[in-house]
């Protein structure tokens, strides 16, 4: 824990010490007035209850808000470690010159688990103080479904991707990564 | 409330590996699988007045060539207003895939209204 705050408040209090005294004594003319102003009071009680109450609503909101951003930047980790596996897999296709049925079977078990975990997500930015940003979630959806339908559509898995496919696939896998890691930041980023 | 009259379960009736696009490029195809359970059960259902369920639960996945030639299939055969009107689908595994399905009917009735070959 840092010290300084604590250094801070000893030399305020040594310094309101300084000033009672000074005043004790008459230096420069200062004086000390024995009356209760209620003004005074209440703005004195105001800062005091700001000093040493609100400040706890504000850490806990603050440290209420980093958790529910956790949990989301940790869930769409999950989302982008299955789209690079995903690719991966794809990329080893394309190296191979065939799709297997087990690699097949493979790409479409791991759609089906980007798939869910982009549900997972939207369903808990919808639950959470970042809901704003539900509408990203959507736009990773349609990026989603064009990258499905650059690895799954056409001729898979019977014929091998050609250039022309490959290069699609590249394309939207791009643009799918790129709003993932967008929304990654913008929760991040959220107040 | 919907009338269900015929239910189609993939994974039981059909496979939990649905393959590729069509019957020539391997097994349990998008194709077979409109030719051998989604048409007929369609027609039975529209022959009934009522609707037909297709599960889509309970599969290794699917891709996206199997979905469009089974559905987008169906879409080019009927008018796909009333395919759309007639089929109910239930996947509780992969939500979106209702989404999507419903995409390749309506790319499908978008089609067919452009006056595109079928």
């Amino acid at each position: 824990m840092s010290r300084q705050p604590l250094f801070v408040a000893m030399v305020i209090f040594m310094a309101l010490c300084g000033m009672f005294w000074a005043a004790h004594i008459g230096w420069y003319g200062l004086s000390i007035e024995h009356k209760l102003d209620g003004v005074n009071v209440a703005t004195l009680a105001v800062n005091v209850f700001i000093a040493y109450f609100l400040q706890y609503y504000f850490i806990s909101r603050a440290a209420d808000n980093r958790s529910e951003k956790d949990i989301l930047i940790d869930g769409l980790r999950d989302v982008l470690a299955s789209v690079r596996q995903c690719r991966d897999t794809v990329l080893a296709c394309q190296d191979a010159g065939k799709i297997t049925p087990t690699s097949a079977k493979s790409i479409k078990l791991l759609f089906r688990k980007i798939a869910n975990g982009m549900e997972n997500v939207e369903t808990a930015i919808e639950m959470s103080r970042c809901s704003g940003l539900k509408d990203e979630c959507k736009e990773i959806q349609h990026a989603l479904f064009s990258y499905k339908s650059a690895a799954t559509g056409g001729n898979f898995p019977s014929k091998p991707y050609d250039a022309q496919a490959f290069s699609y696939q590249e394309r939207t896998y791009r643009a799918l990564s790129e709003k993932l890691h967008d929304l990654v930041f913008k929760v991040n980023q959220h107040q | 409330m919907e009338k269900i009259i015929q239910r189609i379960e993939i994974a039981r009736q059909f496979s939990d590996t649905p393959g590729p696009r069509s019957k020539d490029e391997g097994e349990f195809s998008g194709e077979e699988f409109l030719e051998k359970l989604l048409l007929p059960a369609y027609e039975k259902s529209i022959a009934g007045g009522g609707k037909l369920l297709v599960d889509l639960d309970g599969t290794e996945g699917y891709a996206t060539s199997f979905l469009e030639a089974a559905f987008g299939g169906l879409a080019r055969k009927f008018p796909p207003s009333e395919v759309a009107a007639n089929l109910v689908f239930k996947s509780e595994d992969e939500p979106y895939l209702i989404d999507e399905v419903q995409g390749y009917i309506a790319d499908a009735r978008k089609a067919a209204m452009a006056g595109a070959p079928r």
